[in-house]
């Protein structure tokens, strides 16, 4: 219940940063993407085409402004494919 | 701070964190916990960048002292001098949900952050570490007996990135060492650039130990 609630409050907000959003891809991971009814916080891969796009969405996003405190992980694709954070996480791609 | 911070808190306390809330002293500080049982004072402060030791040292001027205080927003950053400040006037800080753990400890003002209180013994149980030392919540100063003093900012990420690197900067200034707080995940070669580029270094926990000495 909690986690499509919450998946449900991302989207809509990822279409509220309009063209600064463009091209990312959100990944949800940790104790809300396993629905776990004790979640202390949001976990949350922003996939970025640039480290000026991870910049600016991390001065837009405000991570108090969920029913639990968002915590943000901002990784360029590139980045991401040389590690493979959203596969370590076992995460959910959200958007769209 | 306003009385509809400390009523919003005292609210969230009771709803989300499942504590009792019995009352208020005259400096509005909430009295938290089970009457029958255990009780400690909260104070709320509403800060919303830095805490700073002259926005807590008046909490401590009255007849009853505070053993726990939380800022409203919990982004708003505590620096190492109210931070010393608070605990040497035996008292806690945190966020909201750090209440409860302070709450279970029986003795709120020694509740100490989990993760920093496991560097800073970590640290200081080091050989060539003479002093360790908050600069901020999450930014320690380490002395050492060979070598400058460093400055490390722990980074609460589970694969840092250099986005990671330049918003710590930007939180907190100068540092040595950006330390990964999770024991899995990596950090990317962009965050190592990203460190070389600001006369940092990106560093894992064993790596930050090995570094101490040398």
């Amino acid at each position: 219940m909690m986690r499509a609630q919450i998946i449900s409050l991302l989207r809509e907000f990822m279409f509220t940063l309009g063209s600064v959003a463009d091209g990312t891809q959100w990944y949800l991971f940790g104790s809300v993407d396993r629905n776990e009814a004790d979640a202390a916080d949001i976990d949350l891969i922003i996939l970025c085409k640039t480290d000026a796009q991870a910049d600016a969405l991390r001065r837009l996003i405000d991570t108090d402004a969920f029913p639990l405190p968002l915590h943000l992980s901002f990784l360029t694709f590139e980045e991401n494919a040389e590690i493979g954070a959203t596969k370590l996480q076992k995460s959910s791609n959200i958007s769209p | 701070m306003s009385t509809n911070a400390t009523n919003w808190v005292a609210e969230k306390l009771v709803s989300k964190e499942g504590l009792q809330v019995s009352g208020r002293t005259q400096e509005d500080f909430l009295i938290v916990g089970d009457e029958s049982d255990y009780t400690f004072l909260v104070a709320v402060l509403g800060k919303k960048d830095k805490i700073e030791r002259a926005d807590v040292e008046p909490l401590f001027s009255g007849n009853n002292k505070p053993e726990f205080i939380v800022n409203i927003p919990s982004k708003a950053i505590w620096t190492g001098e109210a931070i010393n400040f608070v605990h040497k006037a035996n008292a806690a800080f945190g966020t909201l949900s750090e209440v409860s753990n302070a709450y279970r400890t029986g003795d709120a003002g020694s509740y100490r952050e989990k993760n920093m209180r496991f560097y800073t013994n970590a640290f200081w149980q080091h050989s060539n570490v003479t002093d360790v030392t908050f600069v901020y919540e999450t930014v320690l100063k380490v002395d050492r007996r060979r070598g400058e003093s460093l400055i490390i900012a722990i980074v609460d990420a589970y694969n840092m990135s250099a986005e990671d690197i330049r918003n710590t900067r930007d939180r907190v200034g100068h540092f040595d060492i950006a330390l990964k707080s999770t024991s899995y995940g990596g950090i990317t070669s962009n965050a190592t650039s990203a460190a070389e580029s600001i006369g940092a270094e990106a560093l894992m926990f064993r790596e930050v130990m090995a570094r101490l000495g040398k």
